[in-house]
């Protein structure tokens, strides 16, 4: 089942909380690279779940989980935070920082990896014109609309050029409209090379905008649509 | 093309973690003040001690021990003085002669016509005593002369005692005074530790952010471990100086007595221990809690 060359893989994953609840149980899956994959299921389905073990957020309680080539359970917390710096998430509370200004929030992730001052500037220049908002550089995000929220929150999530964007629910405070830029936006990232894995319960856009479904019941998969 | 980028009212960009300083506010101001103003307090109090300390020195170099008899007791007098003159830690006994006291004493009566000599008469014989490598290890010295003096029938001045043993009471002055300093570093360090406690409250979703995009735990915190250092630097120095005016204004007194307080070196010192006290308190603020931040979960 497994696939060698799969970007991450799962064997028979299981998620057991320390209360004894357990969140996921039996997830045998691959994602390959540069692929579109929906995860869907009801509240508590344990999609968000799934998203933070894909970033060292949680640690599997048995099974296998590999995520670009670092096994999940052994993990340094070196290597979970170099797998960080390879991992772009976007929240569906954006998680914005409201007194810094879009760009000190998109350029933050390059500041972690150290990138100097003069190639941050037209780094986040060119992001931010990828996502239609070159000239709100030096805006500060309480002076944005909830779309221009989340697209700034997508920059923030690709400026490093990412391999993997985790998306969790990224349209869930959005209108349908503005829902469909924000897909459209995603669909661009992942044409232009990076795996993209978004949590969603939202099935219009699903069908609008297709890719591989995974659907959790109960924190199982229960479905998986190639 | 990058200064085409940045806005006219945005010289300096601040981007967080790392060798940056988080923004200095009033927080910061009012614990660099009320560091300092406890600095200035230990520093002032460590001034007095080493012009207390350089005081007691200037005749702790030569203790002399008066050992009294009365005129009329010349034998016992000079069997005192043959016995003091055997133990080693005396390092002379002299007789004091009679026409000295005369001398002073018809200076200090002046042209009052009454007469020098008659009253000497009736003045006690004196014995002066010079002790010789007087330190903390001679403690018994001084009873030891006391005792003598009264099994030959004399007497001495306790006063004398007193001042004479003043060096011993300085060296355990010192050890509170270090015992009180460590106690305020500590709880300078703790109000630094308060102070960004706070930032780190504040910076927290910041923090979390920077940990999730696989930030190193050095750089979210060294922030806050160089505002803590420089809090503590900052305090050091404005203790440092509110000094100067200390000094400056009993240098009218210290002139008097000889006393040079080093407010040179006690201004540097404090500057370290705040140094060392903001560093500790930086490093006591990001002790606690803040790891426990690290993963928040996306559902937050």
């Amino acid at each position: 089942m497994s696939d060698a060359t799969a970007l991450l893989s799962m064997q028979q994953l299981m998620l057991r909380y320390k209360t004894g609840k357990v969140a996921l149980s039996g997830i045998t899956m691959d994602i390959s690279e540069n692929s579109f994959v929906y995860l869907t299921g009801e509240s508590g389905a344990g999609k968000s779940t799934l998203l933070q073990m894909f970033y060292g957020g949680l640690r599997p309680s048995s099974g296998k989980l590999s995520v670009q080539c670092v096994n999940m359970r052994t993990a340094q917390e070196g290597e979970i935070r170099m797998l960080r710096q390879r991992t772009g998430i976007i929240f569906q509370d954006h998680r914005l920082l409201f007194a810094r200004t879009v760009f000190e929030n998109i350029a933050l992730p390059l500041r972690v990896q150290g990138w100097h001052i003069d190639k941050i500037l037209p780094r986040v220049h060119k992001v931010l014109s990828f996502v239609g908002l070159g000239d709100r550089m030096w805006a500060y995000p309480a002076a944005l609309s909830g779309g221009e929220q989340q697209r700034v929150a997508i920059a923030r999530a690709i400026v490093t050029k990412s391999r993997v964007v985790l998306a969790d629910e990224p349209t869930g405070n959005l209108d349908v409209e503005t829902a469909q830029q924000i897909m459209d936006l995603l669909k661009a990232v992942n044409r232009s090379g990076s795996t993209v894995i978004m949590a969603t319960h939202d099935l219009h856009l699903i069908n609008e905008f297709p890719g591989r479904v995974i659907t959790l019941h109960a924190g199982a998969m229960v479905a998986d649509d190639l | 093309m990058i200064s085409d980028l940045l806005p006219e009212h945005m010289k300096h960009l601040h981007l967080p973690g790392g060798f940056q300083l988080p923004p200095f506010g009033l927080h910061q101001w009012l614990a660099l003040i009320i560091v300092g103003v406890g600095l200035w307090l230990v520093g002032s109090v460590w001034l007095g001690l080493q012009a207390g300390q350089q005081w007691v020195n200037s005749w702790q170099d030569d203790v002399v021990v008066h050992v009294y008899f009365p005129h009329d007791q010349e034998l016992a007098l000079i069997r005192a003085q043959e016995r003091f003159e055997k133990w080693p830690s005396v390092a002379s006994v002299q007789l004091r002669p009679v026409e000295e006291g005369v001398a002073w004493l018809q200076e200090w009566l002046g042209d009052t016509g009454l007469d020098a000599e008659e009253i000497a008469k009736r003045l006690p014989l004196v014995l002066v005593l010079r002790l010789g490598n007087h330190d903390e290890s001679s403690e018994f010295i001084f009873a030891d002369i006391r005792d003598e003096a009264v099994r030959q029938g004399g007497f001495i001045n306790e006063d004398e005692l007193l001042l004479a043993r003043m060096h011993g009471y300085v060296a355990s002055v010192k050890y509170i005074v270090l015992f009180v300093t460590i106690l305020l570093a500590l709880a300078m360090a703790l109000i630094i530790s308060n102070t960004l406690r706070m930032m780190q409250l504040s910076h927290q979703e910041e923090m979390a952010l920077m940990r999730l995009m696989g930030a190193k735990e050095w750089f979210v915190r060294m922030p806050f471990m160089l505002e803590g250092a420089l809090i503590g630097a900052g305090a050091g120095f404005l203790g440092g100086m509110l000094l100067w005016p200390i000094s400056w204004m009993v240098s009218t007194i210290s002139d008097h007595f000889h006393l040079s307080g080093d407010v040179g070196w006690i201004s540097f010192s404090l500057m370290l221990l705040g140094l060392v006290s903001g560093c500790v308190g930086a490093w006591i603020s990001t002790l606690r809690g803040v790891d426990d931040r690290a993963d928040e979960d996306l559902d937050s």
